[in-house]
């Protein structure tokens, strides 16, 4: 239904509104009929007869006095009655006045005013009776039931109609009047009953309404609670048109924007989160590599000191080795004349090497006539045991008679078996000769190249030699120089040395301040795990 | 009976005595194309050409080594009951050995690519295998050799 809440609240009071406004308009016509005849009754009936009751009184109380005048004995009661009459025709007007205000209808305006007339008419004549009275004589009884009684009668004719119209009337109101109390009693039940429909509509319509509007109220109330512990997962989605649809869609629409908002800061969160974890390991790797600056300074410190007392070590040392190089240059010139001394002696072993070359080779053609000869002996021998061999096969062949031929040639064989062993052991010797004096050759042809080399070597060792003889000379003057400049060394090195040992201060102090940000960045780190903690406890729509 | 002593390798192998001619040195032979490997070659022995076969190279299928105890046995070779002279290479052929055949026993192996290796005996320097010389060449050899004039 396409009812907002507004509108229900509207129709409800308005329907609640509408019964009470039949109830107050029957009440309303009920009353304003009864307070119609009360006002009759006040301004018409009761103060008409009340006055109609005054005038017949008066009227009669008139009569009565001139009847008392015409009979009074003496002149003061007459003047007491007099004045009397005077008081009761004045308060007969003033009652006429009185009645004249009650006057409503046509019937009784036409009775007042035959009143008027009858009794002015009497009241015109009264003063002429009042006259004839004191005169005491039969004119004024005559002219009294002659001329005022008719009057009288008919005056009082009129005030008894008149009295009678509004006893009537005063009769009529009051039945009216009972008539309403009746009416108004069945108002008041009807009042009654109009009140409890109203009341049961309005307790239908409470509920109707209270049911309308409590029921969403729970599910949001509900749903807020559920917001309230941190999960946003969940979603309304009412299918309704009116405020609380308007109030889901609203909650709906909040839930998305705090899960996408929750969603952000938990990301962010871990951002955050690793960022300073980077940061974290950042510092240290700084820490660590400050720390290691401040240890790399004070080795380079120490080295600095030891390139300073090296220095002066040095400045020392440059000292000695310029006396040393004046004494190298003298012991130069020594060796150069020794050198000198050593070629010669080199000459000498040259020519000795080329005579035992020559003494070799006549070796070497001895050892070959040898060999020649053993040649020559191992033939004789093979050809000795070939010729036993056959005469062996021979005697063989020749039986019983060959056999102390063949004795003989075993022996033959075996003393040349034993030439030829003989000789190969002189053939094995002479060639062990024959290598050898080769070798020895080849050795004395090394040597004496060597000797060669060695002659030049000296040569040129000389000339060297009087080489650096001019070049330690020439190097005693520069080592003042690397003197001068070493020492300048020292100095530079201990600067070096303090200005490092501030460095290394300053990198300590790098090193507290690390450990400080060090410190900042674990409480952040810690900060940051809280806020991811409670960035957690929501839930979120998966 | 004296038997003649050789090598073929390390071993020593003996030969009757009896049916060797003569032990001569090492010549050049002259080359024989087309034939067998173990074929040496001929040479000229008191104007004879005579066939050369390399003992060597028949038992062991290599050259016998150029030494000066390495020496030709002549021997007749018995072919259709003709006998031919026949020059052996044979390496260090400088000994001679006496011994009874009785003592010689048979080796217990034969083999058919070598049917010429005989009973063996034993000496202070090892064992000695007779050759028998008759059964020396290979049919083919044989053939190659003596038989040649026959054919043509």
């Amino acid at each position: 239904m396409n009812i907002t809440i507004r509108q229900r609240i509207i129709l409800s009071f308005a329907v609640i509104l509408a019964v009470m406004l039949l109830m107050g308009g029957i009440a309303i016509q009920r009353l304003l009929r009864i307070e119609a005849d009360g006002a009759v009754l006040q301004r018409d009936a009761l103060p008409g007869m009340y006055a109609a009751d005054q005038l017949q009184f008066e009227w009669a109380a008139n009569q009565s006095l001139l009847r008392a005048h015409m009979l009074a004995a003496d002149e003061a009661a007459m003047t007491r009655i007099e004045e009397q009459l005077r008081t009761n025709g004045a308060t007969f007007d003033a009652e006429l006045g009185r009645y004249e205000a009650t006057i409503f209808t046509a019937d009784e305006r036409k009775d007042f005013d035959a009143l008027k007339r009858a009794s002015a008419l009497y009241l015109a004549a009264l003063p002429e009776v009042i006259r004839l009275s004191r005169t005491r004589s039969d004119a004024a009884r005559e002219f009294l039931r002659l001329r005022m009684d008719p009057a009288f009668e008919q005056a009082s004719a009129i005030i008894a109609r008149i009295e009678d119209s509004n006893h009537s009337d005063a009769f009529a109101v009051t039945e009216g009047i009972a008539k309403t109390a009746a009416a108004a009693e069945t108002g008041i039940r009807v009042i009654w009953l109009t009140l409890f429909g109203a009341l049961v509509l309005a307790v239908l319509i409470g509920f109707y309404l209270l049911k309308a509007i409590s029921q969403p109220l729970h599910l949001l109330g509900r749903a807020v609670e559920v917001m309230a512990k941190g999960d946003f997962s969940g979603r309304l989605a009412l299918a309704r048109t009116d405020e609380f649809g308007v109030l889901a869609q609203g909650y709906d629409r909040m839930g998305n924007d705090l899960s996408a908002l929750v969603g952000q800061v938990q990301t962010s969160g871990i951002q955050v989160n690793s960022s300073i974890n980077e940061i974290a390991a950042t510092l240290r790797e700084q820490q660590a590599t400050t720390t290691e600056i401040a240890a790399t300074t004070t080795e380079i410190g120490a080295t600095s000191r030891e390139i300073s007392a090296t220095s002066k070590e040095l400045v020392r040392t440059m000292s000695a080795v310029a006396s040393g190089a004046e004494q190298t240059a003298a012991l130069a010139s020594d060796g150069q004349s020794g050198l000198v001394q050593m070629e010669e002696t080199m000459g000498r072993v040259m020519e000795a090497t080329a005579s035992i070359n020559a003494k070799l080779a006549v070796l070497t053609e001895k050892a070959g006539n040898i060999s020649q000869v053993v040649t020559a002996i191992t033939k004789v021998a093979d050809q000795t045991n070939l010729l036993s061999l056959n005469a062996a096969i021979e005697a063989e062949k020749a039986g019983e008679y060959g056999r102390g031929f063949s004795v003989v040639a075993t022996e033959i064989r075996r003393l040349a078996d034993q030439t030829a062993v003989s000789t190969l052991d002189i053939e094995q010797m002479v060639r062990e000769i024959q290598s050898a004096v080769s070798a020895g050759v080849m050795g004395m042809d090394k040597f004496s190249e060597e000797v060669r080399r060695g002659t030049n070597d000296v040569r040129r060792v000389g000339e060297q030699l009087s080489q650096v003889i001019q070049h330690v000379q020439a190097m005693v003057p520069r080592f003042e120089s690397v003197n001068e400049g070493v020492q300048a060394q020292a100095t530079g090195a201990e600067q070096i040395t303090q200005a490092l040992a501030q460095l290394s201060e300053a990198a300590q102090q790098t090193v507290d301040a690390l450990r400080q940000s060090n410190q900042a960045v674990d409480e952040l780190h810690q900060v940051s795990a809280g806020l991811r903690d409670g960035v957690s406890k929501f839930k979120l729509q998966a | 009976m004296l038997f003649l002593l050789f090598q073929l390798g390390e071993d020593r192998y003996a030969i009757e005595a009896a049916k060797v001619t003569a032990v001569l040195p090492l010549v050049v032979p002259k080359a024989i194309p087309g034939a067998p490997a173990a074929v040496a070659g001929a040479f000229d022995y008191h104007g004879t050409l005579v066939p050369l076969i390399d003992l060597s190279q028949l038992a062991l299928g290599r050259l016998a080594q150029p030494r000066r105890s390495t020496r030709i046995i002549m021997v007749g070779y018995p072919v259709d009951g003709d006998t031919h002279p026949l020059g052996l290479i044979a390496e260090n052929a400088s000994e001679t050995l006496v011994r009874d055949p009785a003592e010689f026993v048979p080796s217990g192996v034969r083999s058919d690519g070598a049917p010429y290796l005989g009973p063996i005996v034993s000496d202070s320097r090892g064992i000695v295998q007779w050759v028998q010389i008759d059964q020396l060449l290979p049919d083919v050899v044989r053939d190659l050799l003596f038989k040649q004039p026959a054919v043509s």
